[in-house]
């Protein structure tokens, strides 16, 4: 099997990196809390200069939430997923808005949906929602359904 | 609720009779595309689908318009301004409501911030159905508009003024805030 | 049958420019390859507005601001001469005629201060600034149409066009061309669409007009579009009888229709560059070949 270039200049740069193809152009690899902000220091200066998007996905059972980076490359037209997991209870990070100044936005909209505080970003001024009380919607044990139904009842149709 | 299919038989003096003919001839729409039906509006408003032909033209500011379309789904926080439109608008005026969002909650109807019945907020005079109803099914809900409004059955603006208890019990359920926007 | 019709001009001409306004809505339309509404369209609209249940007002200048803008044209129509008929024109009605013009847009004015909306100050602002703008061209292209005549008296000057060579327009071509590129700027045409702009601030001064007031206003276009065209039939053309004025105002209207469905819009400040520019010097131009040269 060909080795994969990407995979090789990655093992290069960060040592010790375990690193799966998803698709033609995308990769993923997962790095521990301490050395995330390193990780992405070094790969913006390698040319991958542009933070596509910011995300969370939400392990309940297993008690963690996992941060998705996504950053892209101009030139070599690859994106390359970056994770990491904390933990579901205290749910705090540190915030990379000094590196891309647009991580302002997304972070504040994670706090908003997830309820997850990046130190450092304190703009936690209310996004998409208004007047919500209540636990943040996007976790998963937010109950959509009765939530729904309490609020707008559906039509009855005679 | 309001019932739009029945024809009841009200009396209308002469000036309104002629008055609704008037008001048929001339609706000018309010140019505020809500959700994601408004991508259907465009087509019908350029050279392949005339809309001008009968009169709709599109306006820019609610004191000035007629028809407010209410094209798809519809949150909470957009919700509040629609109704400060609708209040800023001159009567008589109407409101038509597009595909099946307004109607029962569409394919949003599980949402925690979508609202699933448009007619307890604000009055409709007139659903179109579909998801999002095409340019066609658009020009033809005009034409029924028209002939509501000649025989006189387009009364949601009488009916906001009668009830508008019943409307304003129902919009203060749902916002925790209201009268700040 | 002359008084009669003095009674009804207002009438006469709200009928006629309505007829006007229908007349260009379907040509912009057949242009752009569609069909446009009826040509009585006009009428359905003012029937509507003027029949509006709850009219919202701001207060009691902004009652009063439509009316000063509708009285503005209607009394300008009478100093006016128009199928041959002299109306009231006397010596000197060319420069009253040019001081009742601001009528209309200083009730504009009065009514969009009372509505408090920034867009109608805005367009406020760009109204009167636009009218700085388009009358150094037709000013100089009026007073070498005065001196071609030997008279101010608008009756005189039509009148003293007999026959085809002795029209203004073939006698002082460039001052026709600087008026009708002002005429642009008067009938908010495009490329000079400052004052009702529609997309850009929210029909500027007509923001927060609705209903009955909305009707008068649209009763005043009608009007001043008629009296406008009337002005440039006058000075420039050589007025006729009945059918020989009409086409004459259509043919000017329907110049002024291919301009405005070609060009996009200027912005206020590239208007009166313009504006100070080419048609001026056109115009200064044409009054120094008359002066000294004839």
């Amino acid at each position: 099997m060909a080795k994969d270039i990407v995979i090789e200049e990655l093992s290069v740069l960060i040592p010790g990196v375990d690193v799966q193809k998803i698709k033609k152009q995308q990769y993923a690899f997962e790095v521990t809390n301490f050395e995330l902000i390193k990780v992405l220091v070094l790969l913006k200066n390698a040319g991958y200069s542009h933070l596509s998007v910011m995300t969370v996905v939400d392990w309940i059972k297993e008690n963690e939430f996992e941060l998705d980076y996504l950053v892209w490359s101009y030139e070599k037209k690859i994106q390359l997923i970056v994770k990491t997991r904390i933990d579901r209870k205290t749910a705090e990070f540190d915030t990379i808005k000094n590196l891309w100044p647009t991580a302002e936005s997304y972070e504040r909209e994670i706090f908003e949906s997830f309820g997850i505080n990046f130190r450092g970003n304190d703009n936690h001024k209310p996004f998409v929602l208004e007047d919500w009380k209540g636990i943040p919607p996007m976790r998963k044990d937010f109950d959509i359904d009765v939530y729904s139904r309490k609020k707008f009842e559906g039509r009855k149709y005679e | 609720m309001l019932e739009t299919s029945k024809k009841t038989k009200e009396y209308r003096s002469v000036m309104e009779k002629i008055a609704d003919k008037f008001r048929k001839k001339s609706i000018w729409m309010l140019h505020y595309c809500t959700g994601c039906g408004a991508i259907e509006l465009p087509p019908t408003m350029t050279s392949r689908f005339d809309m001008e032909r009968f009169g709709m033209v599109p306006m820019v500011t609610p004191r000035q318009a007629d028809v407010l379309l209410i094209t798809g789904y519809l949150s909470i926080k957009t919700l509040r301004r629609v109704i400060t439109v609708y209040e800023q608008m001159n009567s008589p005026k109407y409101v038509v409501g597009f595909g099946s969002c307004p109607i029962n909650g569409g394919m949003y109807w599980k949402s925690h911030s979508t609202i699933n019945q448009l007619d307890k907020y604000i009055p409709v005079d007139l659903w179109i159905a579909g998801c999002m109803p095409r340019p066609e099914a658009v020009m033809s809900s005009f034409k029924k508009l028209e002939d509501l409004i000649d025989t006189g059955d387009a009364k949601g603006w009488r009916d906001y003024e009668k009830r508008n208890s019943w409307y304003k019990k129902n919009q203060k359920e749902i916002f925790d805030n209201y009268g700040v926007m | 049958m002359e008084k009669i019709i003095t009674l009804l001009m207002p009438l006469i001409a709200f009928i006629i420019g309505g007829f006007f306004i229908g007349y260009g809505r379907k040509f912009t339309a057949r242009i752009q390859n569609r069909y446009g509404p009826p040509i009585e369209q006009f009428f359905y609209d003012v029937g509507k507005t003027l029949s509006k249940v709850r009219n919202i007002s701001h207060g009691a200048m902004f009652d009063v601001s439509v009316m000063m803008a509708a009285t503005g044209a209607m009394v300008s129509l009478y100093f006016v001469p128009i199928f041959n008929l002299k109306m009231f024109s006397f010596q000197g009605d060319t420069l009253v005629l040019m001081y009742l013009l601001v009528i209309g847009p200083l009730g504009m004015a009065l009514g969009a201060g009372e509505a408090a909306n920034p867009n109608a100050s805005i367009g406020i602002s760009r109204a009167l600034t636009a009218m700085v703008g388009y009358e150094v061209p037709f000013v100089i292209a009026l007073i070498a149409v005065m001196h071609l005549s030997k008279s101010t008296n608008l009756f005189v000057i039509t009148t003293s066009q007999s026959g085809w060579l002795h029209w203004n327009m073939i006698q002082l071509p460039l001052a026709f061309i600087a008026t009708m590129v002002a005429l642009q700027g008067k009938l908010n045409e495009k490329p000079f669409e400052l004052i009702i702009a529609p997309h850009e601030i929210a029909t500027g001064p007509l923001v927060e007009f609705g209903g009955k007031y909305l009707g008068f206003l649209q009763i005043n276009h009608a009007l001043h579009l008629f009296l406008e065209l009337a002005i440039i039939v006058d000075l420039f053309l050589g007025g006729g009888g009945f059918f020989v004025f009409l086409l004459k105002m259509l043919a000017v209207f329907t110049v002024v229709l291919i301009i405005n469905a070609i060009y996009p819009r200027y912005k206020t400040e590239e208007a009166i560059n313009f504006w100070m520019g080419i048609p001026t010097i056109l115009a200064i131009i044409s009054l120094v070949i008359l002066v000294y040269v004839r």
